[in-house]
């Protein structure tokens, strides 16, 4: 039997934040194109490692002073280069005691379903590889796999997306947000994660049953600058027995908004291209009733890309609206409590431009 | 408890080569574009962190048998992977005591409001001077801090004359990443002397004439260092190689253009179109990932630096620590 708390304090050594272990039966009930059963058929256990953002990286944002920072090192650096070091190293860690370690890193638009609506076919997602032709753009796009199909009637179509706060639900780790961020009692919303599938016998860490961690405070709702989340639909879903409610997202709209965020958010587009594209391209910002959808995603990149393009290889966040309004809402009555000497944010709310 | 000492081992465990840490009123004065304390108000120091370029690497494009090395791992690996690694595994080490550490990595292919120039280590640069100010009293985004400025008041070195930093171990071979902090730690000394003779070796070298005679002085922590004007664009011409000495170029590059002799020789001077528009002809080797092109120029001006200063014995010899740190286990 491998020594289950032996991973962990390699793990934890070798630079993750956060290790849980997770029962792969929790997953029962999951669509097949999403259940991560079948991406290693015989794996029995399923371990979370979860990589923190640092608060400093989101501070240039909360000020409106500097947005490089985030996407290239709490997006790109941990997904790109920090996370897949360590997953190289805690694999190594477990084969050399003579099972597989299927490391999977963060990964986004290569599956059967879209993973902006779960729907089947090829749809735009927001993850990193850059596609030239669609857009005619440099910012970062790419596509579901439109063409994949099963290689035997018993698989799922490759490449196999599972969703992954979910997974680190069932490994234990925290629970979902009303945002739909997973929070955990450490870092609240700020934080990566990478999975490794083995062979390894392991005995599950239970799933989280301590104080929500979600105060239901609604500042992610408010604060969103696309209104991305409902106020007043939901959705549930129930991971190892265990109901998890969020407010329901627009999904489309959040792709519009984390990148490019509208007249009051974003301050690298001058006012007078909002103003030129009112009732056009830009349409989506001024007017509420315009349904987001991947036409209206290349309508905006195609017109906002000459300010401040993707060139880290993911797209540069500007909103970040939920993220920043959920750790200054933990951080005065929350997980996040006490946690640091000096406060996120002073005020309740963030900067908007003037315009 | 969070001391200077802790952080400058744990920096050097995890992979930097030296590390200075900065008192930040030492910026008073700074222009807000460039202002760490714009990023980060509660600042109270900075760290600056430096990892070597290996000298094989600039050895090889010395002597002209290679030069995608050192794009790839002296450039690309390091500001893009190594830095992250560094950056991020210090974070923790910060906020797990309570204070924030925002980590400043390089951002090559953006330029601030108030430069009108290029970073010729990439493909592309973007321009942020149509930003807007997100609320009155802030500079528009991105501030980006001059990281020669902020290494001079982390006490790493001093600037040369076109303005980067050279430092007594590694003269102009390395690449800078910082961290500002609120976290109160014992600040060293700003460096004060300048590593730069003026021997102008370097704008000899530079087969582009893209370092000037023109003085331009520059003020950091109250200690005036002498530089020289430094075109970016015509550096990112001969950067890419529209050198006649470079190995690379077929024979009838630029056989139609009617100032072919004038730009192989350097004496074309390039401003930022005519630079763009020659940018397609000198497409000799394939960038690396994120931009980063192949240095065709093999960073003539910081080999004849780099030579200079060993020459004048201006570099530690490094060995004798390096082995008695060998022998005690622990990195130099």
């Amino acid at each position: 039997m491998i020594d289950k708390e032996a991973i962990r304090r390699f793990a934890l050594e070798s630079g993750a934040d956060l290790c849980g272990f997770g029962d792969l039966n929790r997953f029962e009930g999951v669509p097949r194109a999403m259940d991560p059963r079948f991406v290693f058929p015989a794996a029995r256990s399923l371990i979370c490692l979860a990589f923190r953002m640092p608060r400093g990286v989101q501070r240039g944002i909360e000020e409106g002073t500097q947005f490089y920072q985030y996407p290239s090192l709490a997006y790109g650096g941990i997904n790109e280069t920090y996370a897949p070091s360590i997953l190289y190293e805690v694999g190594k860690f477990i084969e050399d005691q003579g099972y597989e370690a299927m490391i999977y890193r963060n990964t986004g638009a290569r599956g059967s379903v879209s993973d902006m609506d779960g729907t089947p076919g090829n749809t735009l997602s927001p993850e990193e590889q850059i596609v030239y032709q669609q857009t005619g753009s440099r910012t970062a796009h790419h596509r579901t796999v439109q063409t994949t199909r099963p290689v035997s009637p018993e698989q799922e179509a490759p490449d196999l997306q599972f969703h992954f706060r979910l997974a680190a639900v069932a490994c234990g780790l925290g629970e979902i947000g009303l945002s739909k961020m997973l929070l955990t009692p450490q870092f609240g919303p700020m934080q990566r994660f990478a999975f490794i599938f083995t062979d390894a016998p392991i005995e599950p860490d239970p799933m989280y049953s301590g104080k929500p961690l979600c105060l239901k405070c609604k500042a992610c709702i408010r604060e969103c600058p696309g209104h991305c989340l409902s106020d007043t639909e939901t959705v549930t879903v129930t991971v190892g027995g265990k109901p998890m409610t969020w407010a329901k997202l627009d999904e489309w709209r959040c792709y519009i908004y984390y990148t490019y965020s509208g007249r009051k958010q974003d301050p690298f587009v001058p006012t007078e291209v909002f103003d030129q594209h009112r009732d056009g391209k830009l349409r989506i910002y001024e007017h509420p009733e315009v349904k987001a959808n991947e036409q209206e995603v290349l309508n905006v990149y195609a017109t906002l890309d000459p300010y401040f393009p993707s060139q880290v290889g993911y797209n540069m966040a500007k909103c970040a609206g939920c993220i920043g309004a959920c750790v200054n809402m933990l951080e005065r009555g929350g997980c996040l409590k006490g946690k640091f000497k000096e406060p996120f944010r002073k005020g309740l709310r963030r900067w908007n431009i003037d315009r | 408890m969070l001391t200077s000492q802790l952080i400058k081992e744990a920096a050097r465990r995890y992979g930097a080569d030296l590390v200075g840490i900065g008192d930040i009123r030492h910026f008073a004065g700074t222009a807000p574009e460039h202002d760490p304390r714009l990023i980060l108000p509660t600042a109270r120091t900075i760290i600056g962190l430096a990892m070597r370029i290996p000298r094989g690497l600039n050895q090889v494009m010395q002597s002209g048998t290679q030069r995608y090395a050192a794009n790839y791992l002296g450039t690309k690996t390091i500001s893009e992977e190594l830095t992250v690694l560094l950056l991020l595994k210090l974070s923790r080490l910060i906020e797990d005591e309570g204070y924030e550490a925002c980590p400043q990595r390089t951002c090559p292919n953006i330029r601030a409001r108030d430069d009108d120039g290029t970073n010729p280590e990439v493909s592309e640069n973007i321009s942020l001077r149509r930003a807007v100010p997100v609320a009155p009293g802030k500079p528009a985004p991105d501030v980006l801090i001059d990281f020669t400025q902020a290494a001079v008041i982390c006490g790493l070195g001093s600037p040369s004359w076109r303005g980067q930093l050279l430092t007594t171990a590694f003269g102009p071979f390395q690449r800078l990443a910082f961290i500002i902090t609120n976290a109160p730690l014992e600040a060293d000394e700003p460096f004060t002397a300048s590593l730069c003779d003026q021997c102008g070796a370097c704008a000899a070298a530079c087969p582009g004439q893209a370092i000037g005679d023109k003085p331009m002085d520059v003020t950091y922590a109250g200690q005036t260092f002498t530089t020289r004007s430094y075109d970016r664009w015509q550096c990112s011409v001969y950067y890419r190689g529209a050198h006649r000495a470079n190995p690379l170029q077929p024979p009838d590059f630029l056989a139609d253009h009617p100032d072919r002799e004038a730009i192989r020789d350097g004496r074309f001077r390039f401003g930022e179109e005519t630079a763009k528009d020659i940018y397609p002809k000198l497409n000799f080797l394939p960038q690396a990932q994120y931009g980063y092109v192949a240095c065709l120029c093999g960073r003539a001006c910081d080999q004849a630096c780099y030579s200079h200063l060993k020459e004048k014995g201006l570099l530690e010899d490094r060995r004798a620590a390096a082995l008695q740190a060998i022998r005690e286990g622990v990195r130099p």
